[in-house]
């Protein structure tokens, strides 16, 4: 059964580019293997294959930058309005261990020099704490339907039922946040 | 696991829910009657899907259980709420699983919508949610 499901074109893109890749080390190795015909002695350390390209990257990091732009706008709601604190309380620490579990299906460590994480704009909150409540529900379910298609554009199954809890948590908080089901 | 595991694993649980919304529907009244009803008509619905899936694939459906064991006494609203909760939550479990395992992006997306239908109908029962629905321990 294959275990990776869609993202058809890019995925596709990225198959190609792989195929090439190989194409490239088989060509490499071949010439490699050439030289050797003479009686000199084999070179010590084969070369390295190529990193693969992960094809998750860009899934991963749109899911990473949703979930600190929520954490965000609860920070900044919570400065405007602090009695709206406890109300969202839960789903703040909730945004965090998305952002853990999203780095826990990290397949490499970040490459260095992407430095620390990117500081979000702190966003407008509106004066009225119903309204600053009502724009906190509506990020979070946008944030639901996000992650639901960022978890049928993962190739990694793993990574995809992640992305689909971070995103059913975001549901639950955007109808617990309207007061009810 | 294999789809058809998870779509066996799924179905099982659908067969539980149908069965403890029937006990949370005996109990519930009043206002919750109808959300106990709506509930009690989705699992139905989706037991009935995931069984046409798998007679689709060529394998024939785990049937319901003779019975099942409650795990918890349910005489009072509250625990009605309760089991219902734990319910969604279980089903979360599967259905995650069945996001991983699906072979298909019809099928993850369908296990994927379901996923959140539990984590928010579990959230209407209980008040609350957790932050991983499917992936932390089901209680």
């Amino acid at each position: 059964m294959p275990a990776q499901p869609p993202a058809p074109s890019r995925r596709s893109a990225l198959i190609g580019g792989c195929a090439g890749l190989i194409g490239l080390v088989g060509t490499g190795l071949g010439a490699a293997a050439c030289s050797r015909g003479g009686g000199e002695p084999p070179p010590s350390d084969p070369p390295s294959p190529a990193p693969v390209p992960d094809p998750d990257a860009g899934v991963r990091e749109s899911a990473r930058r949703a979930e600190e732009a929520l954490i965000a706008l609860h920070a900044a709601t919570v400065v405007r309005h602090p009695g709206l604190g406890p109300t969202l309380a839960p789903a703040t620490g909730h945004h965090r261990r998305h952002l853990d579990a999203l780095a826990g299906t990290t397949r490499r460590p970040a490459a260095s020099g992407t430095g620390p994480t990117t500081t979000t704009t702190p966003p407008g909150v509106p004066d009225d704490p119903a309204a600053a409540l009502t724009a906190v529900r509506d990020a979070e379910a946008d944030a639901a339907a996000e992650r639901l298609l960022d978890c049928l554009a993962s190739t990694d199954p793993g990574l995809a039922a992640v992305l689909a809890s971070v995103g059913a948590a975001e549901a639950a908080h955007a109808a617990l946040l309207a007061g009810g089901p | 696991m294999s789809e058809v595991a998870a779509l066996q694993a799924a179905l099982a649980g659908e067969h539980a829910c149908v069965f403890g919304y029937g006990v949370v529907g005996g109990v519930l009244a009043g206002d919750e009657e109808e959300p106990a009803g709506a509930a009690f008509d989705t699992h139905r619905r989706r037991r009935d899907d995931l069984a046409r899936l798998l007679r689709d694939s060529g394998t024939e459906p785990v049937a319901a259980l003779p019975g099942y064991t409650l795990p918890l006494p349910v005489r009072t609203a509250a625990e009605a709420r309760e089991l219902a909760g734990l319910l969604e939550a279980r089903q979360a479990v599967l259905l995650a699983e069945l996001v991983a395992a699906a072979g298909t992006s019809t099928l993850r997306a369908t296990a994927a919508r379901w996923l959140a239908d539990a984590a928010v109908r579990g959230a209407s029962w209980s008040g609350a949610v957790t932050a991983l629905p499917g992936l932390d321990p089901a209680p």
